[in-house]
């Protein structure tokens, strides 16, 4: 019951908030609700947590929906109702998976069941330390700090994968519109990215891998409406600064995944000034308060030395907020600071590579081996990149927005294998395995928009009555981006 | 106009759907009453566990989690990681008086001899309840086996690729299996 309790709250949440940033489709309302809600939630309690206010979780949960509720009420009292059918619809999906499905745990899963416990107990950050704080981080606690005292949430996982696959379609429907593929493609990507064994294990597995992929969904998503359709992206600011503030207590490498992927947002020229910027404004503030509030804070009150990662993430906040506010750096060209970011990261890996040799070969090693059967992806990974390759031919304008975070992913990934002292190993356990979940709806969302249909000539929508013009992976659009 | 709509991605697609559930398929996910079995003990010990703090607390738990309980006939597997093993609680998981021993497949050669040469060995685990079979694990990677020495009750933790590794032939043990993280059937 408590499950049930906090899955509908956070919906709820979440759902009211979509329908205050301007979404008004009802199956994006349900779709964006639970990461909405999570990261609203999250938030909450991680600003009164480091402030020193020693709240329990659900009163962190309570106050953001009293305070929506009561606003809603007065200005769009109609809305309310929305908020109470996305919480029907995941509290049944929360039942429903309860009922038929069996959690998969491992060490992980009890450490962040611990971590939560200790959230909810001792309504501290000061009990989070040491490792506990740095490899479990924040988000996927709190969620966790949501069961009963003694109990730990279980189908939260299948659920967050539910809502990536429906941002997805919802995001697809926003950039292309008319163009939109017909139903049964769509039915038949979704299959591609949900067959896997690998997906159906992380819908039940006790981690925050799924919600990472329905965060990092919604950035990508967003990034790619700011170039593809730049005249929806008023619906999608809120909701890509909500989920990068989620992000990044969610895992280590969570700032550098947000930092690139929401680099075509940040350089969209059709997009307003103050909406690209609110995702940075998110980014650095909320990695200056976990890591800084948290981890450092923490180690430096226990008069230990600070783990350099944390220091270092730290001052990658502070620099993002300054970057923020340096006017200029916004008018850089995409196709330039592209080549720039993909030019540096080669060199970085090749860096790497000379003075770490025997480890980046282990990750690599281990890493093929994963790709190939022993991470029990079976050979969908080597498929979809091959795919991938064939499909950048005669791809439509703005698909490599798409393409960006799949691209820089085994780059960054090699860099967390660096930095954390442990290259990659053998078998579906591997982080770099795991992490490859984070993927499958961006992969999805790249082959849906591949299938772009063209639009009648007669009809309406984007690129109605013209040839879609190909505008490229990197290039500005030459005007309005139909 | 441009058409967007290449057939060769639909065809790759629905190739990928195809493999995606043959190569799922045959991963063993273990038979419904191992399932069953395995979430409500997972569960309930877990809610026992996560109860307590303690140290104890946290290695009971990294070992139940490769413990496949005693039911619907499973073996009780340890993890390999034999700083973490708490004496006790193995000699009261195998029911019997036992002496656990670090092992670690790269750093001791002579136990890896004996593997090889001992005949003794067997696959079977010594407790009250007779003789055990194994139950597969969700992560192949920690999937262990308890080996006990008949001779001498000394108590074995190796992976079974290590065993595979070194041409042990453990009776009664599927050791491709194991490594490969398919069930054996009990």
């Amino acid at each position: 019951m408590v499950e049930l309790a906090g899955t509908v709250a956070l919906a709820y949440l979440g759902a009211l908030l979509a329908g205050l940033s301007g979404v008004r489709r009802p199956v994006a309302r349900v779709a964006l609700a639970l990461p909405l809600g999570v990261a609203v939630y999250v938030v909450t309690l991680l600003v009164l947590l480091v402030v020193g206010v020693p709240v329990p979780p659900v009163v962190a949960l309570g106050l953001p929906i009293g305070a929506l509720t009561v606003v809603v009420a007065r200005r769009r009292p109609d809305q309310l109702g929305w908020g109470l059918g996305a919480a029907a619809v995941y509290g049944l999906m929360m039942v429903a998976v309860r009922l038929l499905a069996f959690p998969r745990v491992s060490p992980d899963s009890f450490r962040y069941v611990e971590a939560g416990a200790i959230l909810r107990d001792s309504r501290s950050l000061d009990d989070l330390t040491g490792p506990l704080a740095l490899t479990r981080q924040f988000t996927y606690p709190a969620i966790q700090a949501l069961a009963a005292p003694g109990s730990y949430v279980r189908t939260f996982s299948a659920l967050a994968l539910v809502s990536a696959v429906a941002i997805v379609l919802v995001a697809a429907r926003d950039a292309l519109g008319d163009a939109m593929p017909p139903p049964a493609i769509s039915l038949l990507v979704v299959a591609a990215v949900l067959t896997p064994n690998r997906a159906a294990y992380h819908a039940l597995y006790i981690n925050g891998h799924t919600l990472f992929a329905a965060l990092l969904a919604i950035v990508t998503a967003a990034a790619w409406i700011a170039w593809k359709r730049p005249e929806a992206a008023g619906r999608w600011w809120l909701a890509a600064s909500l989920a990068t503030a989620a992000l990044v207590p969610l895992r280590p490498e969570a700032v550098l995944v947000a930092g690139f992927a929401l680099l075509p947002w940040v350089l969209a020229p059709a997009v307003p000034l103050a909406w690209r910027r609110a995702p940075m404004v998110a980014l650095g503030a909320t990695t200056i308060l976990w890591y800084g509030g948290g981890p450092l804070r923490l180690e430096l009150a226990a008069g230990r030395d600070p783990d350099t990662s944390v220091v270092l993430a730290v001052v990658l906040g502070a620099a993002t907020l300054v970057a923020t506010a340096i006017a200029p750096l916004w008018w850089l060209p995409w196709s330039l600071l592209r080549r720039v970011v993909v030019a540096g990261s080669l060199a970085g890996t090749l860096v790497l590579a000379v003075l770490r040799t025997d480890e980046v070969l282990a990750s690599v090693r281990a890493t093929v081996e994963n790709l190939t059967g022993a991470g029990y992806w079976g050979w969908f990974w080597p498929a979809t990149a091959v795919l991938l390759a064939l499909a950048w031919h005669r791809r439509p304008d703005a698909w490599g927005i798409l393409v960006w975070p799949i691209a820089t992913f085994p780059v960054l990934g090699l860099a967390v294998a660096i930095a954390r002292d442990a290259p990659y190993r053998v078998g579906a356990g591997d982080s770099f395995s795991r992490m490859l979940v984070h993927l499958l709806p961006v992969v999805a969302l790249a082959f849906l928009a591949r299938f772009e249909q063209p639009v009648d000539p007669g009809g309406k929508g984007p690129g109605s009555g013209a040839a879609p013009q190909r505008v490229g992976a990197g290039d500005a659009p030459p005007g309005p981006v139909h | 106009m441009h058409r967007y709509h290449p057939r060769w991605l639909l065809l790759g697609l629905a190739v990928v759907v195809v493999v995606n559930l043959w190569q799922s398929a045959t991963i063993e996910w273990g038979t419904p009453s191992h399932q069953r079995v395995l979430a409500r003990a997972d569960g309930d010990r877990l809610l026992d566990l996560v109860r307590s703090s303690s140290p104890t607390a946290r290695v009971r738990f990294a070992v139940y989690l490769e413990l496949r309980p005693f039911v619907a006939g499973g073996t009780v597997v340890v993890p390999s990681s034999p700083a973490t093993l708490e004496p006790t609680l193995v000699r009261g998981l195998a029911g019997a008086d036992v002496v656990t021993r670090d092992y670690d497949p790269h750093l001791d050669p002579s136990l890896a001899d004996r593997l090889r040469d001992d005949a003794a060995f067997t696959a079977t685990l010594r407790t009250s309840r007779g003789e055990l079979p194994v139950v597969g694990p969700d992560d192949p990677a920690q999937v262990l086996v308890v080996l006990v020495d008949a001779a001498d009750d000394t108590l074995y933790v190796v992976t079974p690729t290590a065993l595979r590794q070194r041409g042990a032939d453990v009776a009664g043990l599927d050791l491709d299996a194991l490594a490969d993280g398919r069930l054996t059937d009990g």
